[in-house]
């Protein structure tokens, strides 16, 4: 029989689409290296901007800080995201399994800047109480991004441990393991390629966010993506370019790479807000 | 037995979750009924000890205000708008894409998809960045318009709703994408076959196969472009105007410019009302349709 | 001649119930599974015999009854704490453990020394054939390997009891007989006591020792398979292993003393006297096709039917015959195929004669 051709329809909307997504991001990486003074005017190849971002110790620092951040949030974020979505999809019936399903949501469906004023609120509200100036710095900043990836994470480890036949950890138990081997040495290693994927979707959450650190962090712990946005608000510059190629590349090769890993290309839908 | 003992992991996250998310939520609630002060935080206390009383400072004004007021009107409205907007662009662009990478050959499939959701890991503002670049007056899109002679002077399309709707569009796409392709990748061939077979059409078969059957799809890219786009800030207020002021916006400048933070609090209320209620509507359709594709 | 064996139980399971939302799966159900036997729990989906499995195995509590292992009473204790081990359907083998890890899991479980683990894992790998594999992952086996190794998972634990969750369902069709073979060779050579769970009566009946066939979350029926073969207890069981002919009617003693079936058409089906059987009542009689007789005259048989070949179906080694015997009676008889031709007064249309002897029915209850 003869293979039908692919409808017109289908090439069409699928390159057209793809270049959609890709035109601004190529955009951002082209003129990156380009030798004019203002971004997107290109004056030949350069890498003068490159430079002048090696230079810039307050970028540097931001940059520092935000890594840091997003390493530490994302590792709280898949440690909870494991433990709540393990007790979701192992546990059928306990006491507040309800309760703990719609908290989770709460992240997901809510706009963020909703989430960040309320984290901000928490925040005061314990300084006032106690007096302590817990929110300022790196600590509120982890825990805000943390609780935002921690429902990505567990909507992660659910859908895995979907798909995961439990008779592993039964065969495990059978024979003679207890639970936390069981668990350490049978359901840990076989979630892995789901706790990369939460840990990494959550490392960018917190590498991108605005919002909330906005809301947490205030002017004096300024992480990157603050800095980048109060730029972007007064217009274009090519340090920003050069930025933003590293920025994508960087993500684009980890995430690429752990996709390629778990063979899961779909990684779960979710937004930033 | 204790099969109603919460797990371990489900006590701790539980109360993470109750510490950092519904305390934070119910306190900016109670924040809605509070008053502004002159001191910082800029808050009255909700209840204070005044000469051997306890005085509680509770006021209806900033709901009543954000409910009144013209100028909130006007952000719901057009955040509701932006969103509706955004959501049906996303499904109209998104559908044939999401179609076509399923219907791909199996390998080609993974590559595709790949591609598809490639670019919403990565950074989000760096994309938005991008179309300020790309949308300018002097930008790449009005060079190319002017070269083309199908314009003679620059088109003003950055800082405008058109704008604004078009990062919308191209920033919430992969999460419509995504569970559409979900969906539609599992939707079985050879039922789009058996209907040909029995003499339906190409566009008779997807009006009555494909797409009934992939509404679960449809709904959950739907919600998961909606609600997000509802409280979208930092596009409007990137590649907007004057004329996009929506609901983030609003609550943005009320806590951090005029630092009064009883009205955003009330603002926040008022736009987390209007956004359970779709989203619970949504969930309750995508569980009776998954309900009625199983059965 | 086996005396040890039929007085001590490997198991012993006392009025076990279970119920999974409200939908009862076993009811009250008691089995004594003896010593180094191999028993084969047999029943379509549904019957509750996986349960009973996992129940033994500890992967599920019973809501009623008890269960003693090995003479100790073990109804509540964990799966990790009971001398049993389960082959599951799946398999189960762990996909990030090569199989020598997958096979010495258990051992380092139970804080085994190296040495002595690398000892009993090369017995193991050698008792099923696979000792050049052990590098190897489960996903770079073929079907017939991963059972084998799931099999030296479960035995080098040496378990009192091993149990078989349809050991054979994933495998292709072919390498089924050869893997019933071996299994049960192995079970000889390591004297465990197995307990086989299948819906296939073939499979059952070639290999187990005794067959307790369950229904509705019952054991209908316990007994070596020739026993159960020969003398079902119900229709079920009569039907579900192998294939017979029921004939309905009353119970009848004749003028001259002899016991029948009376069917709705008047036609007397001779049976054997049947204990507890009075004049009158309604029963069965239920014959195998290769208990029939045909022939184109008489059979001299005590029941003896004319009738038409409605179809016939042949198999190589024999044909299955149906006879009409009216309207509402058709009779299947099986005849061996001895010669290469077929008598030609066996056709689709001819008129035969069709019958069987008084011991060749078993008389059942309604």
């Amino acid at each position: 029989m003869r293979r039908a051709r692919p409808a017109y329809w289908r090439i069409v909307s699928l390159y057209a689409g793809l270049a959609f997504l890709y035109v601004p991001i190529a955009w951002v990486i082209a003129y990156s290296f380009s030798g004019a003074t203002t971004a997107g005017v290109w004056r030949g190849f350069s890498l003068k901007w490159y430079a002048a971002l090696a230079d810039n110790d307050a970028l540097r620092l931001a940059t520092m800080r935000s890594l840091l951040l997003a390493a530490l949030a994302a590792t709280l974020a898949t440690a909870l995201g494991l433990a709540a979505g393990y007790a979701l999809s192992r546990h059928s019936h306990f006491r507040g399994r309800g309760s703990l399903g719609s908290l989770l949501a709460i992240p997901l469906f809510v706009p963020e800047i909703l989430i960040g004023f309320s984290f901000l609120m928490l925040f005061v509200a314990i300084e006032s109480v106690t007096g302590l100036a817990v929110g300022k710095g790196l600590l509120p900043l982890v825990v805000g991004h943390a609780t935002l990836g921690m429902p990505v994470v567990a909507s992660v480890v659910m859908a895995r441990l979907a798909g995961l036949d439990r008779s592993y950890e039964e065969a495990a138990m059978d024979l003679g393991a207890r639970p936390l081997r069981v668990f350490l040495t049978v359901t840990l290693p076989l979630m892995a390629p789901a706790l990369a994927s939460g840990w990494l979707l959550s490392f960018t959450l917190s590498f991108d966010d605005v919002i909330t650190s906005s809301f947490v962090a205030g002017p004096a712990f300024a992480t990157l993506p603050m800095y980048i946005y109060s730029s972007i608000r007064v217009g274009v510059s090519p340090v920003i370019n050069v930025l933003g190629t590293l920025i994508i590349g960087g993500v684009a090769t980890l995430v690429t790479l752990a996709m390629l890993a778990s063979r899961d290309a779909a990684g779960p839908a979710r937004g930033r807000l | 037995m204790n099969a109603n003992r919460p797990p371990l992991g489900a006590l701790v996250t539980l109360s993470w979750l109750v510490v950092f998310v519904a305390v934070p939520v119910a306190l900016v609630l109670m924040l809605a009924f509070g008053e502004t002060a002159d001191r910082i935080p800029p808050i009255a206390p909700l209840l204070e000890h005044s000469h051997g009383h306890l005085v509680a400072h509770l006021t209806g004004n900033h709901l009543g205000e954000v409910l009144r007021d013209p100028l909130y009107q006007l952000a719901f409205a057009n955040a509701l708008r932006n969103a509706v907007e955004t959501t049906v662009l996303c499904a109209l662009i998104g559908f044939p894409i999401a179609y076509a990478i399923a219907l791909a050959p199996e390998r080609r499939r993974r590559v595709y998809l790949l591609l598809a959701i490639l670019p919403f890991w990565t950074s989000f503002l760096m994309r938005t960045y991008a179309w300020i670049g790309l949308l300018r007056d002097s930008g790449p899109l009005n060079q190319l318009l002017l070269a083309m002679g199908i314009v003679d002077r620059p088109v003003h399309i950055l800082y405008s709703p058109a704008a604004v709707l078009l990062v919308m569009v191209y920033s919430y796409l992969p999460f419509f994408i995504l569970p559409m392709y979900a969906v539609l990748e599992k939707l079985p061939r050879d039922l789009l076959e058996a209907a040909s077979d029995l003499g339906a059409r190409p566009a008779y078969v997807f009006r009555t196969v494909t797409l009934p059957l992939s509404l679960p799809g449809l709904l959950a890219g739907s919600l998961l472009v909606f609600v997000p786009a509802l409280g979208e800030y930092i596009i409007p207020d990137l590649v907007g105007n004057s004329d996009t002021i929506m609901l983030g916006g609003v609550l943005w400048t009320e806590f951090f410019e005029n630092r009064d933070w009883p009205t955003a609090a009330a603002l926040a209320a008022v736009a987390s009302t209007l956004l359970i209620v779709p989203t619970l509507i949504v969930r309750q359709r995508m569980a009776q349709a998954r309900a009625g594709v199983s059965a | 001649m086996t005396t040890a064996q039929t007085t001590t139980a490997a198991v012993s399971i006392r009025e076990v119930s279970k119920a999974f939302d409200g939908t009862a799966v076993l009811n009250s159900v008691s089995l004594e599974i003896r010593a180094g036997e191999f028993l084969a729990l047999l029943g379509g989906s549904g019957c509750g015999k996986t349960t009973l499995l996992r129940i033994i195995a500890g992967l599920e509590t019973p809501d009623q009854g008890s269960l003693c292992i090995g003479g100790k009473e073990l109804t509540l204790a964990p799966p990790y704490e009971r001398p049993v081990n389960m082959m599951f359907q799946s398999y189960a083998l762990f996909p990030h453990l090569s199989v020598t890890e997958n096979i010495a899991y258990g051992l380092r479980a139970a804080g085994m020394p190296a040495n002595v683990r690398n000892t009993l894992v090369s017995w193991a790998l050698k008792l099923v054939h696979l000792s050049a594999l052990g590098h190897r992952r489960p996903a770079q086996l073929s079907g017939g390997q991963r059972q084998r190794v799931a099999l030296a998972r479960c035995l080098v634990k040496k378990p009192d009891v091993l149990l078989l969750d349809e050991p054979m369902a994933a495998l292709d069709r072919n390498l089924r007989e050869d893997m019933q073979r071996e299994l049960v060779r192995i079970q000889r050579e390591v004297g465990t006591t197995f307990v086989l769970v299948t819906h296939d009566q073939d499979e059952a009946m070639s290999m187990a020792d005794r067959i307790a066939v369950m229904e509705q979350g019952k054991i209908i029926q316990c007994g070596s398979p020739a026993e159960i073969y020969a003398r079902p207890e119900s229709r079920f069981v009569a039907r579900f292993l192998g294939r017979v002919n029921l004939f309905e009617g009353l119970y009848a003693i004749d003028a001259a003393g002899r016991a029948g079936i009376t069917t709705a058409e008047g036609r007397v089906l001779h049976v054997a006297g049947a204990a507890g059987m009075d004049h009158g009542s309604a029963c069965t009689g239920a014959v195998r096709p290769e208990r029939m007789v045909l022939g184109s005259e008489p059979t001299g048989c005590a029941t003896d039917f004319v009738g038409t070949v409605e179809d016939l179906a042949y198999f190589g080694d024999i044909t299955r015959v149906i006879v009409r015997i009216d309207n509402a009676t058709r009779i299947e008889a099986t005849q061996v195929n001895r010669t290469g031709e077929r008598a030609t007064w066996l056709a689709r249309g001819s008129s035969v004669h069709i019958g069987c002897e008084p011991a060749d029915v078993v008389v059942l209850l309604a």
